[in-house]
């Protein structure tokens, strides 16, 4: 019974237009294509401004590790070792005291944002995008 | 070109993009049928078409370890349609909900149709005619189970409803055919 009325079911299918696979298709490329192209381009923005943020970041970070003192203090690993043995824990309180944490967190940061968009651009070079 | 959906779309997520135009060719004619029964000739080339953008924008999501791919792309058809004609105002599948309810525990799958009935939905404009005056939840049991010869447990999870309930409406569609079939003449 449930056989005879299927194959009666079957012979009520309406065929679709012939190209509305195709069409659909190219709708699919059409969008995937313009969702890639907006991908890249904020990408490539971000990694622009990135770039841009990092050159006066970077100056600023070495300018406070200047005024710190930071560079004296690393020198004396290499001058005076026994000072540094003697008196560690005052050493690594001091050295750490000179890093300007702020410049640091900020160009790390940068740093960060920098790769991870160079990464995606790399990821949507390589991505195999829909073709008609 | 015969590998199974769950297969093509695993090669899709591996990189071959190509096989995600097989699996809209051989979904195509289905997916048009369906949404034809529904929204009516003039829109189901749209709604299909837009049926196959979710499908797209969602198949990194779909995990085969929870339902089979058909029944994934009938529930997202379904959904569309759903979407569609309330933007349109058109009557919901679910108007009969909870007198169904009352039903689904009681009603046996005792279905089956009189042999002149059959004789008569074998003309295709009585078919036609009979299915559009059927509530559109009959009707899509009975498209599912006789057109795209899915079980009444893959039309359940598709539906999000219990067999019982499937099986109810399953019955009440057969009655409703058999109730409409001796008006119309061959």
């Amino acid at each position: 019974m449930d056989s005879e009325i299927k194959k009666i079911f079957q012979n009520i299918l309406v065929n679709p237009e012939n190209h509305l696979s195709k069409e659909i298709w190219r709708s699919l490329v059409a969008r995937e294509n313009k969702k890639h192209l907006t991908k890249t381009i904020i990408y490539f923005s971000t990694v622009l401004v990135s770039l841009i943020l990092l050159v006066p970041s970077i100056l600023n970070l070495i300018d406070k590790f200047s005024l710190g003192g930071f560079s004296e203090y690393a020198s004396l690993i290499f001058t005076d070792g026994s000072i540094i043995i003697t008196y560690w824990k005052e050493f690594i309180f001091s050295i750490l005291n000179s890093i300007p944490l702020m410049s640091f967190v900020l160009c790390s940061g940068l740093l960060l944002v920098l790769f991870v968009s160079i990464k995606k651009i790399i990821g949507q070079i390589n991505f195999k995008t829909l073709t008609v | 070109m015969n590998d199974k959906d769950e297969e093509l779309i695993e090669k899709y997520k591996n990189g071959e993009v190509d096989n995600l135009r097989i699996l809209i060719e051989r979904y195509t004619s289905h997916i048009y049928n369906y949404s034809f029964r529904f929204v009516g000739e003039m829109n189901a080339p749209d709604v299909t078409q837009e049926i196959f953008i979710k499908v797209w924008k969602n198949l990194k999501n779909f995990n085969q370890s929870k339902s089979s791919f058909r029944t994934w792309i009938f529930t997202i058809a379904r959904n569309t349609i759903i979407d569609f004609l309330r933007k349109k105002k058109s009557i919901v599948f679910s108007d009969l909900d909870n007198e169904d309810e009352i039903f689904e525990e009681t009603l046996v799958d005792e279905s089956s149709l009189p042999s002149e009935v059959i004789k008569k939905i074998e003309d295709k404009k009585i078919l036609n005619d009979l299915l559009s005056n059927l509530p559109d939840k009959y009707k899509e049991v009975l498209i599912l189970y006789y057109q795209e010869e899915m079980t009444f447990a893959e039309i359940g999870e598709m539906l999000n409803k219990p067999l019982n309930t499937v099986k109810s409406y399953h019955y009440r569609a057969i009655q409703k055919l058999k109730e409409l079939a001796p008006n119309y003449y061959q």
